[in-house]
């Protein structure tokens, strides 16, 4: 390898990308304003319902009100819950959002008791009438134990005889690894779905890009070798989609910062400087191999649309591991889950949010994953050494090959 | 090695070269079929054939774009096989599929190639420069090539093939869809180059072109070489004044056979 000759070549492609729009649109513009400008938009609406809806007024109507007499006695003034008193409401709308109706039950008959049974009537698609029917449970709740407490009383029983077991219940996770339970599903699933995307609109646009533009039989007739040519382009990959992640995580913690309702989080996102290098240790590699597969896909494609439609489930495969990433419990983790790609990053910086990693975990992410992308890089080198594949593609030369194999035989 | 091509001023040889490509509905295609024939120093050899001849197959080839199945070729007296990259700091190479970077300005586009030829960048630009003046596109160097006209980008493209001043020039079929301003340049460049005893190869379509050029042709046809000769011989062997009905009764023989 010849590294003057790279480092021409990678400015090379570098400057090209530099001067391409839409990749500068993609890979800066939109994460760096777009993207944080949608997320303090979409934050402060649904903060800004949150609050209407708090704050509303929210009108019920209770059937049969005179069995509690005293109810709107156990109406707190933040509550903002207001009894319709006229008409007859059998169904919810702007009017009323909770229809309560409440019956004598017998089930106490013999004892001598009686009680009610509140049934509820409530629209679970109506925001209003979700916020009074939990309003309302709490007001029944209260009812129901000062009657119960009451009823005791009457008999000179201490009420607390009901509690058999009295419940103190302590949360002792530290706040890190609570807030890395919070973060640790989502800060991975985005930093590595813009990894992706920087990584696969560069590494086409330099390989088979530079075959729909007629630019890479040029590049060929000159006296660098393939493999330098190929290395350099692979650099390209990966600085962009190390920067494309960059540029997004950073433009998402200022939205984030910037939503009045996130603050809890920030406190949690501070990282310490070995949470910081481990987690960089452990990206690198995956930046690694996603350049590396993107690259091979690029080279192997006769052209744009081709590795196109090839790329595009590879982004897409990167939810899957995150869909077991929010099921997973951390308590059954083996080795063998640290060996699976994308996977593994994702569990490994969830548990470096968290503080709950083991060594080993971390170096078997690193290493299998740095294992996969030497592989890939191999292919790389392989695929752009064949002359039938960087003038064409692979769908070909890949049908010819197996026909080859049956002709021998 | 060397002492063979001042011997002899063999710049090009091809002994049996073949290239079988292997396609999926019709299974191993033999493009060129045992081609041998060289070329001298500042010799101007043209390649006439019809489409599916083998011409591009034959141009890449020599310029160690791509390697052939079998025999083989040797450049300035060293193998392809061995010294391709080698041999690529000789040969400039022009084509309609060498396309220029269009979001590079000219002079970065040709300084890049100088640097990946090894040039110095002081004497790149010197170079540069020197082109420019010859080529005259010193008003458009600086302009990103994508808003160049097609006879600027055509100059540029020249450039780039004489950047490392090479004594072999191929340029297959590289007048191709040019207008008459355009393909004036490339026949200047073939002119030039051989007034400085630069081996030109060329391949075209416009046999008139191919006569006037030439100082040795080809014809080649389903990947054989039929004939070799100067335009005169030709004519005298195939009795006829027109080098295209020369060709044709080439084919005819060729086929009878």
């Amino acid at each position: 390898m010849n590294f003057r000759v790279i480092t021409k070549l990678y400015f090379k492609e570098l400057k090209e990308i530099l001067r391409t729009f839409g990749l500068i649109v993609s890979l800066i513009i939109f994460p760096a304003i777009i993207y944080p400008a949608m997320l303090y938009y979409t934050g402060q609406t649904t903060l800004a319902e949150k609050n209407k809806v708090d704050s509303a007024t929210i009108s019920v109507f209770v059937k049969g009100s005179e069995l509690i007499p005293n109810l709107s006695d156990y109406i707190y003034p933040d509550d903002n819950i207001v009894f319709l008193k006229n008409g007859n409401y059998d169904k919810i709308d702007k009017d009323c959002k909770l229809i309560i109706s409440l019956e004598k039950s017998t089930d106490l008959f013999k004892s001598g008791y009686s009680n009610i049974v509140a049934n509820l009537e409530y629209d679970s698609t109506d925001k209003y009438s979700l916020k009074a029917l939990d309003r309302f449970e709490r007001i029944l709740f209260d009812v129901n134990k000062e009657s119960t407490y009451e009823r005791f009383d009457e008999k000179n029983i201490p009420p607390e005889i009901m509690n058999f077991v009295s419940v103190n219940s302590k949360n002792i996770a530290p706040p890190k690894k609570i807030t890395g339970e919070l973060i640790g599903n989502i800060i991975p699933l985005f930093l590595i779905m813009f990894i992706t995307s920087g990584a696969m609109q560069v590494a086409i646009d330099i390989t088979a890009g530079e075959k729909d533009r007629k630019t890479i039989q040029t590049l060929l007739i000159s006296p660098a070798k393939r493999i330098d040519i190929i290395i350099s382009k692979l650099f390209v990959v990966i600085t962009t989609a190390l920067v494309s992640g960059f540029v997004n995580l950073c433009s998402m913690y200022l939205a984030i910062y910037l939503m009045p309702m996130s603050k809890f989080m920030i406190k949690g996102m501070k990282l310490d400087f070995q949470t910081f290098i481990l987690g960089l240790l452990v990206i690198i590699p995956l930046v690694l191999l996603f350049s590396s597969v993107l690259t091979a896909i690029g080279v192997a494609s006769k052209n744009q649309v081709e590795a196109g439609f090839y790329t595009m489930p590879i982004f897409f495969l990167d939810f899957i591991p995150f869909i077991a990433l929010s099921t997973v419990e951390i308590a059954s983790l083996t080795n063998l889950d640290f060996f699976i790609p994308v996977y593994n990053t994702a569990l490994a910086i969830k548990l470096l949010l968290m503080s709950s990693f083991t060594w080993q975990q971390i170096f078997i992410t690193i290493f299998s994953n740095l294992i996969y992308s030497v592989f890939f890089v191999f292919l790389c080198v392989k695929l752009f050494s064949n002359e039938d594949i960087v003038f064409s593609g692979v769908g070909d030369s890949l049908f010819v090959y197996i026909k080859k194999i049956f002709m021998k035989n | 090695m060397s002492n063979i091509v001042n011997e002899n001023n063999v710049v090009i040889s091809l002994e049996n070269v073949s290239k079988v490509f292997y396609d999926l509905k019709k299974g191993p295609l033999t493009v060129l079929d045992n081609v041998s024939f060289s070329c001298k120093k500042g010799e101007i050899v043209g390649i006439v054939g019809p489409n599916g001849a083998g011409k591009t197959t034959l141009l890449r080839i020599i310029s160690s774009l791509i390697s052939p199945t079998s025999g083989i070729v040797k450049v300035n007296g060293l193998d392809n096989s061995k010294y391709g990259e080698e041999n690529k700091k000789n040969i400039g190479f022009l084509s309609s599929d060498t396309s220029i970077y269009e979001r590079l300005t000219g002079k970065e586009f040709l300084l890049f190639f100088a640097e990946l030829y090894g040039m110095e960048k002081d004497f790149a630009l010197k170079r540069i420069d020197e082109l420019s003046e010859i080529l005259d596109f010193k008003k458009i160097e600086n302009r990103v090539c994508k808003n160049l006209s097609t006879g600027e980008k055509q100059k540029i493209s020249i450039a780039r093939a004489m950047i490392n001043d090479p004594n072999i020039l191929i340029l297959d079929e590289a007048t191709n869809g040019l207008d008459i301003l355009a393909r004036k340049h490339i026949l200047w460049l073939v002119k030039n180059a051989k007034e400085k005893g630069k081996t030109v190869l060329y391949s075209a379509h416009a046999m008139d072109e191919i006569e006037k050029l030439s100082d040795k042709i080809i014809f080649l046809f389903n990947g054989k070489l039929i004939s070799n000769g100067s335009t005169e011989e030709l004519k005298k062997q195939f009795n006829c004044d027109d080098l295209t009905q020369c060709f044709l009764n080439n084919i005819e023989q060729y086929e009878k056979k």
